[in-house]
C-alpha cells in the first residue's frame, strides 16, 4: 500500500517537488492525504523525503554558459554581456535583490523608505557586520562611492539613464545612505537590482581583482576560458552557502553543452534547445528546468518610418501572427502568449483585462485598406542573435500573413553585426530582451520619449505623463490603474509585434540541489549567487 | 655556404614578418565597428562611446598608431587588451602553451602514423592495402572536422563513457594530467592532417623505388626492406620535413573548429573571440604569432632539408 502511494506521488511529481524544495510541508501533506494516506503516515513520508535532504557542505558546482563574452570586464557599471553581468553578480551585491516572486528583498540594505512624503527622497538603512572579500568592513562610504561612479559627467556607465533620476547621494552616518531624486519615484529602489549597482569598496579601481561582498570571491579568472569562485568565509549570510566553489565556463555548441552535462562534466547548463529535450529525458543523471518568465522575442515595427509609421499598418501586422501557433509550434508549448507589448503575465503589474489579440485575416485586410497598403510586400530582418525562435517566428509569420495578401521576405542577417547594423535601422526587424523586473523599468527603458532603448521610436506625451504620474503615486491600487492604461496604449498603438514570452530552459545534474526558478532568467537566479545550492554526492 | 643560405632565409623571414605586420594592422583597421561599439554593445550611448574612444586614443591617425604599435612590439610589449584591460601577453601565454601542446601531441601521433602508412602503401603499391589506405586517408580529410568530432564524442564519451566530452584546461595544470582530455581532439586533428603526409610519402617512395639506383641495388641481391630503409628513405626526408612544418603551422593557427567543439582554450579561439569583441591588440598579437610560427617552421624545414640533402647545398 505504502509503496503504491509512493509511486502515485512520484507520478504526480509531488515527491520531486519536495526534493526540489518547490512545495512545502503543508502542500505535501495535502497531496499525500488526498491519495488515501493517513496524516501520520504522510508525515513520516514527508520526513523521509524532505528531511533526508538537509544540504551537504562542500563540493564545486560547474556551470556551463552558452556564450563567451568577448569583452569580459568586471567593472559593474560597464557590464553588458550576460557572462560579465553574471560574474559581477556572483561576486558582488546590491542594496536590494529580487526574489523568485519579483518582490524586493533586503540585501546590503536592511530597510528602505521614502523619507519625503512625495517619494522624492529615500533613505536606505545598511546592513551591519558585512565584510568585503578583502576584509574591509562595508559602510555608507562604499555605497556613495559606487553610486557616484554612475553619476559623473563622463561616466561610461550603461545604467546612466536609470541613475540620472538621482540628484544627490550622501551618507547618513556610517550605516545609512540618503538619495535625493530629481522627481518623485515610489518605485525607485528597483533601480538597484540590475547588477550595475553592485557595491565595491570606496576608492576601488582594480577590476581585474574584483572585490565585492557576495558569498563567493574570485578564485581564478581566465578571461574567455573559465572562472573559479571560492567561498567567502566571512560572508554575512554564510548559513546559506554550502558549496566550496563554483566554476563557470562556456560551451558554445548546444549539443556539446548537453553532452557535458550527460557525461558529468557540468552540473548546470544554460540554454537548452527544444530539439534536445528527448535526449535529456533519456539521460539518467540529468533534469530539465523550465522557468516561466518575461523573456521577449518579438518583432520591432519602427513608428518613425514607412511603412510601419502607419498605425493601421501596424495593427494589420499584429492581427496576422497566430499567437497560439507560435507558442505551440515554435516553442512546443514552453512559452506564454504575448500581447504586443513588453510586459508578461509574470509581471506583477500585468493587466489581465486586455484581451489577447486574435489571428484575424479580415481585420488585417481592413486595416491594410485603411492604411492604403493592400497586398504589400514587406521585409523582415532577423538573425540567430535575435533571441531563441526569432527566425522561426518570422518564417511562421510569412505563412500566416500570406492569407491576407502580404508577401513577406525574411532576411537573415549575420549575428555578429546584428545589433549595430540592423537593430533600430530597418522598419521591421527581430529583437530580444530579457525580462526587466518591473513595469517601471520596462517603460523608462523602452517606452518613454527619453527611453534610451525605445527601439520602436514610439514617442507619445501621454506615456511620459502617465509614467511620471505612476512614479509619484503612493497608492498601490491607483498605480495599477495607471499601469493598465499604459499597457492599453502600448498594446494598441505601440510598434511591438510580440507573440510569445518563451520560457527559459536549463538543465542540471540531479545531484545539484536547491535550485529555484527565478523568472528574470539565470542572471539573477541563485545559480549565480550560489546561495542554497548544494551537491548531493 | 650553408650559413649564407641560412642567413638569407632568416632575412627573408624577417621581411615577411614586417610585411605581415602591415597587413595585420590594415586588416584590423578595416574591421567594421570599433572596440568602443563592441564593448558597450547594445547599450552604447554617444557620450559613453566618445569617452571610451578618447581613453583608448582611437582618435589618432592610423599611421601614428601603426608605428607606435610596431615599436612597442619590437620591445616585446604587445600592449593591453582593450576589452579586458589586461596585458595581452598574459592572455596569450596560456593559450599559446595549450595550442603548442595540442599541435605537438598531434604531430607526434599523426606524423609517424602517416609516414608508416605511406611507406606501407608504397611498398605494396596498387594492392588492396594501398588502396584502402589511400581512400581512407582521403575520406578522413574530406569529412568536416566538426562532424568527425561530434561522432567521436558520441561514441567515446556519450556511449562508451571512456573519455571526457570537453577538453577544458585549467591554468597551470601539468600537461600529463590533461592527457585524457586531449585524446579526442588529437584523434580528430590526426585524421585531418594525416592524408597529406601519407600521400606525399607514398608518391615519393614509389618514385624512388622505380629509379635506376634502386633497381641496381635490388639486382645486387639486397633485401627489399634494406633497399627501402637505407636507399629510398633518405630521399623522402627532405619533402617530409616540409610537410611536417606545414602540418605544425596548420595546427598552430587553423584548429579553431576543434577548439570550439571541445571548448579547448587555444589561440585560435582567443583570436575569434577577439575579433568578435574588436579587441585589436589581441587580434594583432595572435596574427603576428601565427605568422611567426609559419615563418619559423618553414625556415627550420628548409634548414633541415638542406642538411639532409647534400645536393641542395650547391647552388645550381
Amino acid at each position: 500500500m505504502g509503496s503504491e502511494v509512493d509511486r502515485r506521488l512520484e507520478r504526480d511529481g509531488v515527491i520531486d517537488s519536495v526534493r526540489r524544495g518547490t512545495i512545502g510541508r503543508r502542500e505535501f501533506l495535502r497531496a499525500a492525504t488526498a491519495t488515501g494516506l493517513t496524516v501520520a503516515a504522510a508525515q513520516t513520508l514527508w520526513a523521509k523525503t524532505a528531511m533526508a535532504q538537509a544540504p551537504k557542505r562542500g563540493g564545486t558546482a560547474r556551470v556551463a554558459f552558452a556564450s563567451t563574452s568577448p569583452t569580459l570586464t568586471l567593472d559593474p557599471i560597464k557590464t553588458v554581456n550576460i557572462p560579465d553581468l553574471t560574474h559581477v553578480r556572483q561576486l558582488g551585491q546590491e542594496l536590494v535583490a529580487l526574489g523568485p516572486d519579483l518582490k524586493l528583498e533586503p540585501q546590503l540594505a536592511t530597510a528602505w523608505e521614502a523619507s519625503a512624503a512625495d517619494g522624492s527622497e529615500w533613505v536606505f538603512e545598511l546592513r551591519k557586520g558585512v565584510e568585503f572579500h578583502n576584509g574591509k568592513p562595508f559602510t555608507s562610504a562604499d555605497v556613495v562611492y559606487s553610486m557616484r561612479r554612475h553619476l559623473t559627467k563622463d561616466s561610461e556607465s550603461v545604467h546612466k539613464a536609470q541613475m540620472a533620476q538621482i540628484d544627490e547621494v550622501s551618507a547618513d552616518g556610517a550605516h545609512a545612505v540618503r538619495f535625493k531624486l530629481k522627481s518623485p519615484n515610489f518605485e525607485f529602489p528597483v533601480a538597484f537590482t540590475g547588477g550595475r549597482t553592485v557595491v565595491i569598496p570606496e576608492g576601488h579601481t582594480d577590476f581585474i581583482n574584483f572585490v565585492g561582498t557576495g558569498g563567493f570571491k574570485l578564485g581564478e579568472f581566465q578571461p574567455g576560458v573559465r572562472t573559479l569562485f571560492v567561498r567567502h568565509e566571512n560572508y554575512w549570510n554564510a548559513d546559506r552557502v554550502h558549496l566550496d566553489a563554483i566554476e563557470t565556463f562556456s560551451i558554445l555548441d548546444p549539443t556539446n553543452r548537453i553532452n557535458a552535462l550527460v557525461t558529468g562534466e557540468a552540473d548546470f547548463i544554460v540554454g537548452v534547445d527544444l530539439n534536445a529535450l528527448p535526449r535529456l529525458e533519456s539521460a539518467a543523471n540529468a533534469e530539465t528546468m523550465f522557468v516561466r518568465g518575461g523573456q521577449n522575442v518579438h518583432m520591432v515595427m519602427m513608428c518613425d518610418r514607412a511603412p510601419t509609421d502607419s498605425h493601421d499598418f501596424r495593427l494589420a501586422m499584429k492581427h496576422l501572427q497566430d499567437r497560439q501557433r507560435v507558442v505551440d509550434s515554435v516553442y512546443k508549448g514552453y512559452a506564454q502568449i504575448g500581447n504586443d507589448y513588453l510586459l508578461s503575465p509574470s509581471h506583477n503589474e500585468f493587466s489581465r483585462e486586455i484581451p489577447v489579440r486574435p489571428y484575424d485575416i479580415d481585420k488585417a485586410k481592413y486595416h491594410l485598406r485603411q492604411a492604403g497598403a493592400e497586398n504589400p510586400t514587406i521585409e523582415i530582418f532577423t538573425s540567430t542573435a535575435a533571441g531563441p525562435g526569432g527566425l522561426e517566428q518570422a518564417l511562421l509569420f510569412q505563412q500566416t500573413a500570406a492569407a491576407a495578401g502580404v508577401t513577406v521576405n525574411v532576411q537573415q542577417a549575420p549575428a555578429e553585426s546584428y545589433w549595430s547594423a540592423i537593430w533600430r535601422k530597418r522598419p521591421i526587424h527581430g529583437s530580444h530582451w530579457n525580462m526587466r523586473p518591473t513595469a517601471e523599468l520596462q517603460w523608462s527603458q523602452l517606452y518613454m520619449s527619453t527611453a534610451p532603448e525605445n527601439e520602436i521610436e514610439f514617442r507619445d506625451e501621454r506615456v511620459d505623463r502617465l509614467v511620471l504620474q505612476v512614479r509619484a503615486e503612493r497608492d498601490e491600487a491607483k498605480r495599477m490603474e495607471i499601469w493598465h492604461e499604459l499597457q492599453v496604449i502600448a498594446h494598441d498603438e505601440g510598434g511591438h509585434l510580440l507573440a510569445a514570452h518563451p520560457d527559459y530552459i536549463y538543465a542540471h545534474a540531479k545531484t545539484l540541489k536547491g535550485l529555484k526558478p527565478y523568472p528574470l532568467g539565470v542572471g539573477t537566479s541563485n545559480i549565480v549567487s550560489g546561495e542554497d545550492l548544494w551537491l548531493d554526492t | 655556404m650553408i650559413l649564407k643560405l641560412l642567413g638569407i632565409r632568416v632575412l627573408t623571414g624577417l621581411l615577411t614578418l614586417a610585411i605581415v605586420s602591415l597587413l595585420v594592422f590594415a586588416a584590423t583597421e578595416i574591421l567594421p565597428g570599433d572596440v568602443a561599439e563592441a564593448v558597450l554593445g547594445r547599450g552604447a550611448t554617444p557620450e559613453a562611446l566618445a569617452a571610451m574612444r578618447e581613453r583608448l586614443s582611437l582618435d589618432q591617425p592610423a599611421y601614428v598608431r601603426y608605428f607606435e604599435w610596431l615599436g612597442r612590439m619590437m620591445n616585446g610589449d604587445f600592449g593591453t587588451s582593450t576589452a579586458t584591460g589586461r596585458p595581452v601577453i598574459t592572455l596569450v601565454e596560456d593559450r599559446l602553451r595549450n595550442t603548442a601542446v595540442l599541435a605537438l601531441a598531434t604531430a607526434l601521433v599523426a606524423v609517424p602514423l602517416a609516414f608508416g602508412l605511406g611507406l606501407l602503401s608504397a611498398m605494396r603499391s596498387n594492392s588492396i592495402t594501398d588502396q584502402t589506405i589511400t581512400v581512407g586517408a582521403l575520406v578522413a580529410v574530406a569529412v568536416p572536422e566538426f562532424f568527425t568530432a561530434v561522432v567521436l564524442i558520441y561514441v567515446f564519451s556519450v556511449t562508451l563513457e571512456w573519455l571526457p566530452s570537453i577538453s577544458m584546461i585549467r591554468s597551470g595544470e601539468p600537461i600529463l594530467q590533461t592527457l585524457d582530455r586531449l585524446l579526442l581532439p588529437i584523434a580528430v586533428l590526426t585524421m585531418v592532417v594525416m592524408a597529406h603526409t601519407v600521400r606525399m610519402t607514398r608518391s615519393t617512395v614509389v618514385n624512388v623505388l622505380s629509379s635506376g639506383f634502386v633497381e641496381m641495388a635490388l639486382l645486387k641481391g639486397m633485401p627489399r626492406h634494406r633497399v627501402v630503409l637505407f636507399h629510398a628513405l633518405p630521399n623522402v626526408l627532405s619533402p617530409l620535413f616540409t610537410v611536417i612544418a606545414l602540418t605544425l603551422a596548420y595546427l598552430v593557427s587553423g584548429v579553431v573548429v576543434v577548439e570550439t567543439v571541445f571548448s579547448y582554450p587555444g589561440l585560435g579561439r582567443l583570436m575569434v573571440d577577439a575579433v568578435a569583441g574588436r579587441d585589436v591588440p589581441v587580434i594583432q598579437a595572435c596574427g603576428m604569432i601565427f605568422c611567426a610560427a609559419y615563418v619559423v617552421l618553414n625556415m627550420t624545414a628548409d634548414a633541415l632539408s638542406v642538411l639532409s640533402n647534400p645536393r641542395l647545398r650547391v647552388p645550381k
